[in-house]
């Protein structure tokens, strides 16, 4: 136990220290913050381009699916408890069941597909990458 | 005959055609605004003729699974 | 982008097309010594090519009708050659030839332009009454949504085979960096299930595209 607490507070330590170190020569090194945004505004739009547009895509398809998983487990769930009840149907129900499925998978993929335009074919990269 | 012939041919055909309706229906919303956009670039309009394909694509999706609807409402599994 | 090491490619093309190329290798040397020695009980991988060649008879028989038959050495070439080259990515150093676009593209076209040329042939001038929809006055309109659903087919066909192999190859590399121990190599274990059913689809839905296309309308 105490093995491992002494590992990690070396641990900790030494990573303080690097940051703390790394920081010091970053400080003496550039210049003042908000005359470094005024000198690089545009390396600030780029960033803040870039990672909204990560962000966009990440919230964009989980979101997305988020929807599509819950209507696909009611979609089953109902179809298994019909079939459950009445057994002679089986086949005709698990054909709605796909179809319905498939137009809540296209919904999915709608979400996919704005997380790839926002990935790999930006709209708006014209304007942010001159 | 092999171990499919417990699958109905007209359940397994079913099933394959509408576990495909989902990529086309956003397929054909695909194609229509590229062909929107193309037809745009050529006629010099900005967005008259985009509206109107992305419109039809929707309209061709919808149309694909109607066309698979009405074939599973006419056949007896 | 990630890449999972490849252990053979011949330099000055790309590496799919020497998967190709050692996939026809197999199929062919694989025919080859099955048809030197046929049983007349199949074993081994006899009966995986009796399989297939009875399995596609079958649909094709049931799902197309009578005149089906002469489409069986295509489809069941589909079927080998798909199933062959999916299993190709399950060995370690070797990638799948369909985790490109362009192959399972081509595979995808090859059906489309079969199926309409088919429906020429079979209905001759008839056959544009496929495109016309159900009433004769929304004609102008229902042709144009005709042809976009009939071209979104060949796409869907393609990216559906072609995601589903993708994704599963680069999964098992995204793992590979992140955590080079025994799960990447349970992961490609899971691939096969994926590869059959994909194999499996892409063939059943070359059959159904051209019975589609060669039903009476009514």
């Amino acid at each position: 136990m105490v093995k491992y607490l002494i590992s990690i507070f070396t641990f900790l330590s030494v990573s303080v220290l690097g940051i703390k170190a790394f920081a010091d020569k970053a400080a003496s090194s550039a210049a003042p913050l908000h005359e470094h945004i005024v000198n690089n505004s545009a390396l600030l739009s780029k960033s803040l381009f870039f990672g909204l547009s990560a962000l966009g895509g990440g919230l964009a398809i989980g979101l997305g699916v988020i929807g599509a998983g819950v209507g696909m487990g009611n979609a089953v769930r109902g179809a298994l408890e019909s079939m459950g009840r009445n057994p002679g149907m089986e086949k005709k129900l698990i054909v709605w069941m796909i179809t319905g499925m498939a137009i809540m998978e296209s919904l999915a993929l709608y979400a996919l597909l704005i997380t790839f335009i926002l990935f790999y074919a930006n709209p708006f990269k014209a304007i942010f990458l001159k | 005959m092999p171990l499919f012939i417990f699958m109905d041919k007209e359940f397994i055909k079913q099933i394959t055609r509408m576990s495909s309706l989902g990529l086309n229906l956003i397929i054909s919303v695909l194609i229509g605004i590229f062909i929107g956009i193309e037809i745009d670039k050529y006629f010099g309009f900005k967005y008259l003729f985009f509206i109107v394909f992305l419109i039809l694509g929707f309209a061709a999706g919808i149309y694909e699974i109607y066309k698979a609807v009405k074939r599973e409402l006419n056949t007896k599994l | 982008m990630l890449k999972a090491p490849i252990l053979i490619s011949i330099p000055g093309i790309p590496a799919y097309w020497t998967m190709t190329i050692i996939v026809m290798g197999l199929i062919l040397s694989a025919a080859f010594i099955v048809g030197r020695n046929l049983r007349i009980v199949p074993t081994g991988m006899q009966s995986f090519f009796e399989l297939i060649f009875i399995m596609t008879e079958y649909f094709l028989k049931e799902i197309i009708g009578e005149e089906g038959g002469i489409y069986l050495p295509l489809i069941a070439s589909f079927a080998v050659f798909i199933l062959f080259s999916n299993l190709l990515g399950s060995i370690p150093g070797f990638t799948s030839p369909t985790a490109t676009i362009d192959t399972t593209a081509v595979l995808a076209l090859i059906v489309f332009f079969l199926s309409h040329a088919v429906g020429i042939k079979k209905h001759k001038a008839k056959y544009i009454k496929k495109f016309l929809g159900p009433l004769i006055i929304i004609a102008p309109i229902m042709i144009i949504i005709e042809i976009m659903s009939a071209l979104s087919r060949p796409f869907s066909h393609a990216l559906r085979l072609f995601a589903n192999i993708f994704a599963e190859e680069f999964m098992v590399t995204v793992l590979l960096f992140l955590l080079p121990w025994a799960i990447p190599a349970i992961m490609m274990y899971m691939q096969i299930f994926t590869d059959l059913m994909q194999a499996f689809v892409f063939y059943l839905l070359a059959i159904i595209y051209i019975a589609l296309s060669l039903e009476e309308e009514n």
